[in-house]
């Protein structure tokens, strides 16, 4: 693999997980908005923006290393309590997350190229907030919280040391080695910066020869160098192990404090350290005495404490680079908080998983596909022999068929919840910008359906999110005017119903308004004035193209141009949706997705000559059409056990020929059911269970109605897919008294 | 890397002659220490030739100062000999050199 190729694999495996860091990184802030005090939570957002950090440096994304290095820093004093969460931080560090899938993005995207203007703009506004918080001005007043010293620019005028040279400390973590990280060849590199006077291997932690490991890394570094290069330049030095150490650079008399802080940030025991520092002349025996010496008692968290940020001051560059005080910044509240973090990293302890390119599933699942016609198709020729031993295998082939379908369907299955939470974001943000109050309520986020249906479900959803939002929910003063209570409920749900899964976003608002919507259709000239509609028809006038009815058009939605595309989305796979909605109590979208998009159980029906297939999911019975129903043709509804029950000859709907004229012995009516609705098909004859690989049927046929697709029976002939959904709402639509009516004006 | 023994290791007095060859580096460090501590184990005084090295990593350097600190811990004794440059300025750098018992040139 050329180094070229290698760098690029390098990226993808980069991107991809930075998609899931950066997911993680909002979800644990809008968790944080709940349990602001929660130190699991911070000190886990701090290890994301590491991961995100360390994994940027290596691949050489400098921007986003430098912009992170700024929010993890922020994120450091958090950690260490140095900083409350309070909201507008939050909402800061949540723009910081969004700054930083940009900066990823431009870096995958466009790597090399330079920062879009607006990026660049925000990215430095950004800094600028972040970094109010890491010089101190915007520090907690929070009781119990160690507060900023008042004293601390006393500390700033004596206290240098007298050491003129660089000092650097370089801890490496015990895995370099093994990725290919050899500090040799990084001290050596360290010579075209400068000149290193002095330096100190420390290898207290080599243990003897029979326990060392090869491949682990024992040796801690001090170095003295000299150089006119400034901090960023040393820092330079050291990029490519990024997040792979822990660096000190302390510039040539730098404060005690920052000797002391370094001293104790290093994981060796501090005397043999200090030691160390005076033989390599880092600093005079008198200076170790002094920072070791116990700290004034008054001022005891707090030089320790704000010791980095002292140090950011003191150093003599330009503020707006980054501060390099400790490249990987992890090292700030000691060793073994760090060897802690570095053990429960959670992408090395939790996701025992695989990545697999998904094009390589999707192979999977077609060749599986195949496998299930051509199991078929051995089954059918097996019963055709009557051999009973070759029926008996085919059918435990057949079942193993079956298994192997089902499991290879469930690797494409992922939970929605993940969808779900970007939503808090949304409603977090969205509720602010309109001033209104909403609680998000979300369950059955476990649920799951196919990947793809996911990634393309997420986006008509947010729509909705976002009408839901601005147009359904009322301003807090609208609602106490109403006596509903303040904060507005919109909930999303999700769960498994009938072989389909619903999702269903609720909320607590306005409620749709059918005079309005009537009003504005016959105005658009979606309906004519004389026509009579029910409310259900009512309500589904708003997925209709070209229908807004927002008095104004807002930032978030009500550019006319949403429900109608929601609506197409959701039926390109081969989805459903309804709105149910009562004026001023509340608005519920059901979305009805089927589970997954390749293979169905089906159940295979004789019409005239031909088959076709059922999504078994849907069948909720078969009964006989008997004669005396049969009779009264000119009804289309029966008498199922006292239910009025609509039905159609489906040989009617597809225009297909009588088998010759024969007398049927009895005529079958299907029962399907779907989003609560049941109707009859009166098929020919009943065919049993089919395994069904959805064939999709070209753009020719894209506007057949009630045709969801096709499939290849086991003697090779095709059979059509009936689309139940369409079917229905044909029934329904035909007979609009089914439903309550609504008269128009 | 290769070593080898060389002439004149004796078990009884303790004494073990070896010489490196090739790279001191991550991979055949790996590869070769289980067999050096079992050397190890066997002898005392452990004289190496490094004139066949080319290169050392730090995993090479550890290696020579594990076997350097048991010196003192272990009572063994380290002797090194006729290091090639690549292997001097490595130490050089990391200013180890002098913690090594050099075979005093003849």
């Amino acid at each position: 693999m050329s180094e070229e190729e290698f760098l690029a694999e390098v990226r993808q495996i980069f991107n991809e997980e930075s998609k899931e860091l950066l997911e993680d990184f909002e979800a644990i802030l809008l968790k944080l908005e709940d349990e602001p005090d929660s130190e699991d939570l911070i000190n886990e957002l701090f290890r994301t923006v590491h991961t995100i950090k360390g994994s940027g440096g290596i691949i050489g994304y400098d921007d986003v290393v430098a912009f992170t290095h700024i929010a993890e820093s922020v994120m450091g004093r958090l950690r260490d309590k140095e900083l409350a969460l309070d909201e507008s931080l939050l909402s800061l560090l949540l723009d910081s997350c969004d700054q930083t899938r940009a900066l990823i993005r431009q870096a995958v995207d466009a790597s090399g190229e330079p920062l879009a203007d607006d990026i660049a703009q925000t990215g430095a506004d950004l800094i600028e907030s972040l970094k109010q918080y890491l010089d101190g001005d915007a520090t907690v007043d929070q009781p119990g919280a160690p507060a900023e010293n008042p004293a601390k620019p006393a500390t700033d005028n004596a206290d240098r040391v007298a050491n003129d040279h660089w000092h650097i400390s370089l801890r490496m973590q015990p895995e370099a080695l093994q990725h290919g990280l050899d500090p040799i060849y990084f001290l050596n590199y360290l010579t075209t910066v400068g000149e290193i006077v002095n330096l100190s291997t420390l290898a207290a932690e080599l243990p003897s020869l029979a326990e060392m490991q090869p491949e682990r890394l024992y040796l801690g570094f001090e170095i003295e160098l000299e150089s006119s290069a400034d901090k960023e330049a040393i820092a330079a030095v050291f990029d490519f192990m990024r997040g792979e150490c822990t660096l000190h650079i302390l510039p040539p008399h730098a404060r005690l404090a920052e000797y002391r802080s370094m001293i104790e940030a290093l994981p060796e025991e501090n005397r043999p350290l200090g030691d160390i520092l005076v033989a390599i002349g880092a600093l005079t025996a008198q200076e170790l005495e002094l920072a070791l010496a116990p700290k004034p008692k008054r001022n005891g968290g707090e030089i320790e404490d704000a010791a980095e940020p002292v140090a950011a001051k003191a150093a003599p560059q330009p503020v707006q680079k980054p501060d390099d005080e400790k490249v990987a910044g992890a090292g700030r509240t000691g060793a073994a908080a760090q060897k802690q973090n570095r053990t429960k990293d959670p992408k090395q302890s939790e996701h025992h998983s695989v990545r697999v390119n998904s094009e390589k599933l999707g192979d999977l699942i077609n060749l599986v596909g195949e496998l299930v016609i051509s199991s078929a198709h051995t089954e059918l020729r097996a019963r055709q022999t009557g051999q009973t031993a070759l029926i008996e295998t085919t059918e435990h082939l057949i079942r193993l068929v079956e298994e192997i379908r089902d499991a290879t369907l469930s690797l494409r299955m992922v939970q929605i919840g993940d969808t779900f939470n970007r939503y808090k974001r949304v409603v977090r943000d969205t509720s602010k910008e309109l001033g209104k109050k909403i609680d998000l309520q979300i369950s059955g986020g476990d649920t799951e359906l196919d990947k793809t249906v996911v990634e393309r479900i997420s986006d008509p959803l947010m729509h909705l999110v976002r009408n839901a939002l601005d147009h359904g929910v009322e301003t807090p003063d609208q609602r106490l005017a109403q006596g509903k209570p303040q904060t507005a409920t919109l909930s999303l749900e999700a769960y498994h119903d009938s072989g389909s899964i619903v999702i269903e976003l609720a909320d607590d608002g306005q409620g749709l308004d059918p005079d309005v919507l009537v009003a504005k259709a016959i105005e658009n000239g979606v309906i004519m004035p004389n026509q009579q509609l029910s409310l259900g028809e009512i309500h589904s006038l708003i997925f209709a193209p070209g229908f807004s009815t927002a008095a104004e058009v807002t930032s978030i939605s009500g550019r006319s141009v949403g429900m109608d595309v929601v609506n197409r989305n959701i039926d390109a796979l081969r989805g459903q949706i309804t709105v149910e909605s009562e004026l001023g109590v509340g608005t519920r979208f059901i979305i009805r997705l089927p589970l997954t998009l390749a293979i169905i159980d089906g159940f295979q029906v004789q019409v005239g000559n031909s088959s076709y297939v059922i999504p078994l999911d849907l069948v909720d019975e078969c009964i006989e059409l008997d004669s005396m129903q049969g009779a009264t043709q000119s009804g289309k509804y029966i008498d199922l056990r006292g239910e009025v029950m609509p039905y159609l000859h489906l040989a009617d709907v597809f225009s297909e020929a009588l088998p010759d004229q024969q007398i049927k012995p009895r005529n079958n009516i299907v029962v399907v059911q779907w989003a609560g609705q049941k109707t009859g098909l009166v098929v020919d004859d009943l065919l049993g269970e089919h395994q069904t690989v959805i064939k999709p049927l070209g753009p020719v046929f894209k506007n057949l109605k009630g045709i969801s697709g096709a499939t290849i029976l086991g003697g090779g002939e095709v059979a059509i897919i009936i689309d139940v959904p369409a079917l229905i709402s044909q029934v329904t639509s035909a007979n609009p008294n089914s439903r309550g009516t609504n008269s128009i004006n | 890397m290769t070593i080898k023994k060389r002439r004149g290791c004796n078990s009884k007095t303790g004494r073990c002659k070896l010489s490196m060859a090739g790279d001191l580096t991550i991979e055949t460090v790996a590869q070769n220490h289980a067999e050096l501590a079992k050397l190890f184990d066997q002898y005392r005084h452990f004289d190496i030739d490094l004139a066949a090295l080319e290169e050392i990593d730090c995993s090479g350097i550890q290696l020579l100062l594990a076997l350097q600190h048991s010196d003192s811990t272990a009572d063994k004794r380290l002797t090194l000999s006729s290091a090639p440059t690549a292997i001097t300025d490595a130490m050089e750098l990391l200013r180890i050199r002098q913690q090594f018992n050099w075979e005093t040139e003849k």
